[in-house]
């Protein structure tokens, strides 16, 4: 049985990781899915934090995480859609790009 | 002792996919990169006796969410784009260098604090039946306030990424307004 | 059989898995076989021809023919596709369809072993998962087409099958409400009452809509934009050949039986018929074989209906299938949600 610190090492790595790719790339969906790397990093730190609470009856855990998922759900749905009509008023989805306010 | 052989499995397979998500030169890897990953996720949380949330993972994210990327993806020209800009690699190394320091931080402050006193694992796990009680119980203890404000903003989601896709639909394009 | 009896538990467990296993997926690529030459006989049948019937008895050795021709034909890879995906979406399209099938009760049980290989607690919501994983297979085989009628078919079937999955997924909360569980196995206990407790007689709303989105799910006719063979020259699988397409072919077929299967064990009692007993556990090896050949039976008749339609109706425009799928389909099947919530709340 791994101990909870590897599951918190686990997602330290994979949140790291979503940040680079958030930060790195200048593609607006590219940075999109930075952020659900960092997302799913966080759910597995809820997760595994439940796996080992002291109070075996306690959902806190498990909520969070549904919740969050449906977050992430509305989250992918607005940032697609503004991507998308991004895309088609500057013919570009890299960010560095579209910087006029005036369209 | 497969517990632990599972969980390496899963970690580096998680973690290649993270890695081929960040080093990708294509939108469409990276999704594809993105899919393993939750794919690896959802496997994680079977490991930690989570079967309901590892099924609404399945569902959501790799049914709803990654397929609605490639969606738009693939409405995006840049598709057939073979790379994609990068930043300028000075900023590159920085970008890498911050993350390196925040994962110290977060592994360093994590491993130093003692989660001592739950250090042992609770195998009962919350059937879909007690998950489903606590989420519409209005008592204490219950999240009925916070699953119907979840509701709301499922809906202005809805509405608002439909309002927004199909803001300039005279340009003729507007079909795609879905979410 | 006496050895098999003083194995440990977990050998045996192990062992009548893997034996479920292999047995379960020749059977459905068997079916596969026979659901093709299936529906190229009613296809004649109702075009008044004569359809396959040359090779073996009644043409029954068809299947055998086809795949031997697929075999040894070139496995052509044109110059232009992009090599790692074109090779990755054939594989992955069978895949869901293989997954399905594991949380299927397929029979009560044959001797001490339940004929079902998992019989997970949260079996519904699985099979919506793999459901959902159907759709990358095509999106995959679009993609790496590289060219504009694969493509074109990718984009489509990515749109319609998000669509009509939550329309799917709506239509089947009412049975979770009625039987008050996920796992199919307490479905099918649940149906077991005679003829009308089936939830198809139930919940006719959710049934007729769940049939309706199986189709669309499936990429049958009048759903089949994604492959509409005079628009899009064949759609998402135009660039690939021999082996390759077989994958595709069969896999459409397997789908259908995985849906049909789905269907049974959802709406039509699974392996149960209301007279003789036979909604029971079998109490020996006859009576569950016996219901094994139920369950087949009725996934048969399924599987016909599906090819009947596909002769009999015409393809839907796309912005029909969209209009139906939004506008009509997940407005019934929210309004059918909220009646059999109401009706529930007035019985208690």
């Amino acid at each position: 049985m791994p101990a909870l610190n590897h599951y918190l090492v686990l997602a330290a790595i994979l949140f790291s990781l979503g940040l680079t790719a958030a930060l790195t790339r200048r593609n607006a969906i590219m940075v999109l899915i930075g952020i659900e790397l960092m997302l799913n990093a966080a759910n597995l730190n809820f997760i595994a934090f439940w796996r080992f609470r002291p109070n075996p009856d306690e959902m806190v855990g498990i909520m969070f995480v549904l919740f969050s998922i449906a977050i992430a759900a509305a989250e992918a749905a607005i940032g697609l859609a503004l991507i998308i009509s991004l895309y088609r008023h500057y013919r570009t989805t890299d960010l560095d790009q579209v910087d006029a306010l005036k369209g | 002792m497969p517990f632990k052989f599972f969980f390496y499995l899963i970690a580096l397979f998680v973690l290649y996919s993270a890695y081929f998500v960040v080093t990708a030169r294509n939108l469409f890897r990276s999704a594809m990169g993105l899919l393993a990953v939750l794919i690896g996720i959802a496997g994680m949380y079977l490991l930690l006796n989570a079967q309901f949330l590892s099924a609404v993972q399945v569902v959501v994210y790799i049914g709803g969410i990654v397929v609605l990327m490639v969606f738009a993806i693939l409405l995006i020209a840049d598709v057939t784009q073979k790379v994609f800009e990068q930043s300028p690699r000075w900023r590159q190394g920085l970008i890498g260098a911050a993350s390196l320091l925040w994962f110290s931080l977060l592994a360093g402050s994590m491993l130093s604090y003692r989660f001592g006193a739950a250090a042992a694992a609770v195998d009962k796990s919350g059937s879909i039946r007690e998950i489903g009680r606590a989420l519409l119980s209005p008592a204490a203890g219950g999240y009925a306030l916070p699953f119907e404000v979840i509701s709301l903003l499922l809906i202005a989601a809805l509405v608002g990424a439909v309002t927004v896709a199909r803001a300039d639909a005279d340009n003729g394009e507007g079909k795609e307004g879905k979410a | 059989m006496t050895w098999l009896n003083q194995l440990d538990p977990t050998w045996q467990f192990l062992l009548f898995s893997a034996l479920k296993v292999g047995v379960a997926v020749v059977a459905l690529l068997t079916l596969v076989a026979y659901t093709v030459i299936l529906e190229r006989r009613l296809a004649a049948c109702i075009q008044d021809r004569i359809g396959p019937n040359r090779v073996g008895p009644l043409g029954l050795l068809q299947p055998l023919a086809d795949g031997v021709k697929s075999f040894l034909k070139e496995d052509f890879v044109p110059g232009h596709v992009r090599k790692i995906y074109f090779w990755l979406a054939p594989a992955l399209i069978m895949i869901p369809a293989l997954l399905t099938l594991a949380v299927i009760p397929f029979g009560s049980r044959l001797g001490s072993q339940p004929l079902v290989i998992a019989d997970l607690n949260v079996g519904i919501l699985y099979t919506f998962g793999i459901v959902s994983l159907g759709v990358y297979g095509i999106v995959l085989a679009g993609y790496a087409a590289n060219s504009k009628y694969p493509f074109l078919g990718g984009i489509r079937s990515t749109a319609q099958m998000i669509s009509y999955e939550i329309a799917m997924g709506l239509a089947v909360i009412p049975v979770f409400m009625l039987a008050g569980d996920l796992n199919l196995s307490r479905i099918i206990d649940y149906q077991s009452h005679g003829l009308f407790s089936w939830l198809a007689f139930k919940l006719p709303v959710s049934f007729v809509l769940f049939g309706i989105t199986a189709f669309a799910e499936t990429n049958r006719t009048p759903f089949d934009m994604p492959e509409a063979e005079n628009e899009l020259a064949g759609g998402y699988n135009v660039e690939y050949g021999s082996m390759k397409f077989a994958m595709f072919f069969m896999a459409e077929y397997a789908n259908m039986i995985a849906v049909s299967a789905m269907i049974v064990t959802l709406f039509l009692g699974g392996w149960t018929l209301p007279w003789f007993g036979l909604d029971r556990p079998a109490a020996n090896l006859w009576v569950g074989l016996l219901q094994v050949g139920i369950f087949l039976g009725k996934v048969a008749a399924w599987v016909s209906f599906m090819i009947w339609t596909r002769w009999m109706l015409p393809r839907f425009r796309y912005d029909q299938l969209m209009k139906l799928g939004w506008e009509r389909l997940i407005p019934v099947a929210l309004a059918n949600i909220v009646g059999i919530a109401v009706w529930l709340w007035m019985k208690s």
